[in-house]
């Protein structure tokens, strides 16, 4: 059996402002982009919760709950700089850290217990020592499986430390609604409750043959969440992103194709030098559109060989926009992901246009240098680019 | 048609022929034999539609005629005939029924066969108006360049090798799009005649293949609009050109390089294959080329990282100048490139990370041309 700890940081971008400045500390802060371009709300301190501030929320409708909060742009910068003391910090506890996104990682302390104590006495260590050296609160959940030690984390909040243990399988847990089990979304929500089936008690009860005919070949991993997970290893770094993606919501819906493609240009530019900053090579583009009444499509295509050059990258996409952008339609998002992704280095052939290539590289030097805006492709200044999200930059949280 | 030959003759030519014929197309015809007797000798031919071979045997015919029979079987029942002689007979007056009889002492074996008409002729096997090529400088230029054509079917050209015939020599060149050799070979008595063509990698191969078992030392080359047809002895291998526009391989190579590094074959061989052991799963060789310091020369520094399974690291001493350069190479596409060098120094010539390396051979000090290998790098990341 082993002992993990699922570290979660608690508000951690409104956090870190507010170990920054401790004139935000006791104050609503929401972190996220500008509520005149149609900004989401990235994170929101516990005090602008409080008034009804949530996560993807508008920045319009965020002002409009909480107007004495104090409302940031995104850090990136700061907020990844925290991430990597906070590693460090997790690093004087054992060596294998699984950091799951920017703001959470797993533990494996089962070998930690001769040095520094017991589970429960090293995560109140940790919470101790963010803290008193980073000043930012985080919740652990302790347990014997990532699935448990994850649930646990998210019993409790702010603060919290929780230990689920084996035996709660059969008590505590059962209590809980479905929900509140990693990796059971909406549409599997709904089918459970199709089933009757509410609460993790009702889904550890009920007979393998109902849950198979809904469910099909994932009723076994279903049911294995329902018991607490499986015991799996906590892998040292991080587990590999599945895709790479960047999206653009527009201040006002936009039509122009000059303008679309600039974006696209920017878009593929990023995500590219995301893909190539990982290591990784993508197989798969997807763009996705939103359009000015909300609904969104997206649509993909396969290259014929795995690639990082942003040419290649922007080609495909500009020509799945093209043929997906109806005349005249409005667009409020405007989003590129790249997946299918590999290690696989990447093998150039005779025929590749070396030039595109050392174009690449000289520009992910140079933003690896002076930053992120150092430089952008010509034409991409175009882009009325305003809120921006990523993600891809850790791995998906896993159950 | 009914003749009768040597038995060691028919299986001899039967083992090559079986090479060529098909098994898994949609015409059930192409996995047969077709035996033509007349003027007292037996003609045999295999085609899979692109490759097709001509075999001739001496033979007493009875009664001319052709038929069609099962490759594997009848070359199974010819090796196994308890005597020399082997007679072959379909019956008479009934031509069409397709029944064909094979006799030796008192065995005989009844067969279903097709009509010669059936029978695919994708080849006149005419080898009129023939230039001669030597046969041993033929076969060593193909070998250069034959393992840097393509396999993938999705680029067809890249199947096939460039082969130029001039009065001075002879040209080859393949490519996979991830390496290219070139490989031009001096003919002292070189064919009055010019002729450049795709042939498929696969033909070449078996022509290789069955010209280094011949006593004659010239092979026969006619190459017309669409075939090439290639004599060799008593045996002829004729096969469909590729058609379209080979990758202009000079504009591949590169006008200059930054960095040449002479390296001693074999060494670089040897370091090459161990640490490439650890360059499994696609993952690069590195080689780092470090300019000497105070304290040691300068160094070839070649390393090998496969996730999950281990790393390899091996030193050269080697004499180098240049800044501090690391590229990745699949190994066992610088195998071949290092393998097809015949000197003992060869010469690997850099120019960035992402740009082509070049192996040849060293030759009075100097990097040679007529062999030529560029190899493209593996991005490294990070």
């Amino acid at each position: 059996m082993r002992d993990l700890l699922l570290i979660d940081m608690d508000a951690f971008f409104a956090s870190v402002e507010q170990a920054r400045r401790p004139s935000l500390r006791g104050r609503p802060v929401v972190v996220g982009g500008r509520a005149e371009s149609r900004g989401v709300v990235s994170t929101a301190s516990y005090e602008a919760r409080a008034c009804g501030v949530r996560t993807a929320m508008p920045m319009a409708q965020a002002q409009r709950l909480c107007p004495q909060a104090v409302f940031l742009p995104v850090d990136m910068a700061a907020y990844r700089a925290a991430h990597r003391q906070l590693l460090a910090l997790f690093g004087r506890f054992t060596e294998l850290i699984e950091p799951v996104s920017i703001d959470e990682a797993f533990l494996d302390v089962t070998g930690s217990r001769r040095l520094f104590g017991t589970p429960r006495q090293i995560a109140a260590e940790i919470q101790r020592l963010t803290q008193a050296e980073l000043g930012l609160s985080c919740s652990i959940g302790i347990g014997p499986t990532r699935l448990l030690a994850k649930l646990a984390a998210g019993l409790e909040k702010p603060g919290g430390l929780t230990a689920l243990g084996g035996n709660d399988v059969s008590g505590r847990l059962r209590a809980l609604p479905v929900r509140a089990l990693p990796g059971i979304g909406p549409a599997a929500q709904e089918r459970l409750r199709s089933l009757r089936i509410a609460t993790v008690g009702d889904l550890q009860d009920v007979p393998v043959p109902l849950l198979e005919a809904s469910f099909g070949s994932a009723a076994e991993a279903l049911r294995e969440r329902a018991f607490g997970g499986r015991d799996d290893v906590v892998r040292h770094g991080s587990a590999a992103p599945k895709s790479v993606s960047r999206e653009v919501t527009f201040a006002d819906d936009i039509h122009v194709p000059e303008l679309l493609q600039a974006t696209l240009l920017d878009l593929a530019d990023r995500a590219a030098a995301d893909l190539r900053r990982g290591g990784h090579a993508c197989r798969t583009v997807t763009i996705k559109l939103r359009d000015a009444a909300f609904h969104t499509r997206t649509r993909q295509c396969t290259l014929s060989a795995t690639t990082t050059a942003t040419g290649v990258i922007y080609d495909a996409a500009l020509a799945l926009l093209r043929e997906s952008q109806r005349p005249g339609e409005r667009l409020r998002l405007l989003g590129l992901t790249l997946s299918g992704l590999s290690d696989e280095a990447e093998q150039l052939a005779l025929d590749e246009p070396w030039r595109e290539r050392a174009c690449d590289d000289a520009v992910d030097r140079v933003r690896a240098r002076y930053g992120a805006r150092a430089l952008h492709r010509a034409g991409a200044e175009l882009a009325p680019h305003q809120e921006r999200s990523r993600s891809g930059e850790g791995p998906r949280p896993r159950p | 048609m009914k003749f009768t030959c040597d038995r060691e003759a028919l299986v001899d030519k039967l083992l090559v022929l079986s090479r060529g014929v098909s098994t898994r197309g949609t015409l059930p015809v192409l996995s047969g034999i077709l035996l033509q007797a007349r003027d007292g000798r037996l003609e045999m031919c295999s085609t899979d539609l692109e490759l097709s071979m001509k075999a001739v045997v001496p033979a007493e015919i009875e009664r001319p005629g052709d038929v069609v029979v099962p490759a594997r079987l009848f070359s199974d029942i010819v090796r196994n005939l308890p005597v020399a002689g082997v007679t072959v007979e379909l019956g008479q007056g009934d031509e069409a029924s397709g029944s064909v009889v094979v006799t030796g002492g008192s065995a005989r074996f009844e067969l279903n066969a097709w009509t010669a008409t059936d029978f695919p002729q994708t080849s006149s096997f005419d080898l009129t108006g023939s230039i001669a090529v030597s046969r041993v400088p033929f076969l060593a230029t193909l070998a250069k360049v034959a393992r840097a054509a393509s396999r993938d079917d999705n680029r067809p050209i890249l199947t096939g090798v460039l082969v130029s015939v001039e009065p001075t020599g002879l040209r080859m060149v393949a490519t996979d799009s991830y390496r290219l050799a070139v490989k031009q070979t001096t003919l002292s008595d070189g064919p009055q005649a010019e002729v450049e063509a795709i042939v498929p990698v696969k033909a070449l191969n078996e022509v290789a293949r069955l010209a280094s078992g011949i006593e004659s030392e010239s092979i026969a080359v006619v190459i017309s609009e669409n075939q090439a047809v290639f004599g060799l002895g008593d045996l002829v291998i004729a096969t469909r050109l590729i058609d379209g526009q080979f990758p202009n391989y000079r504009q591949l190579l590169p006008e200059s390089f930054e960095h040449v590094v002479e390296l001693d074959r074999e060494m670089f061989l040897a370091v090459v294959r161990r640490v490439g052991l650890l360059a499994q799963k696609n993952a690069p060789l590195r080689l780092r080329f470090v300019p000497p310091t105070e304290d040691q020369p300068a160094q070839l520094v070649v390393r090998a990282i496969t996730q999950d399974i281990g790393q390899a690291r091996e030193t050269l001493d080697i004499e180098y100048s240049g800044e501090e350069l690391e590229i990745g190479f699949n190994h066992l596409y610088l195998v071949d490139g290092i393998e097809s060098v015949d000197e003992e120094k060869l010469a690997l010539q850099l120019i960035t990370p992402l740009r082509p390396g070049l192996i040849s051979g060293i030759r009075d000090g100097d990097p040679g041309t007529d062999f030529l290998y560029l190899i493209m790098p593996i991005r490294l990341s990070g």
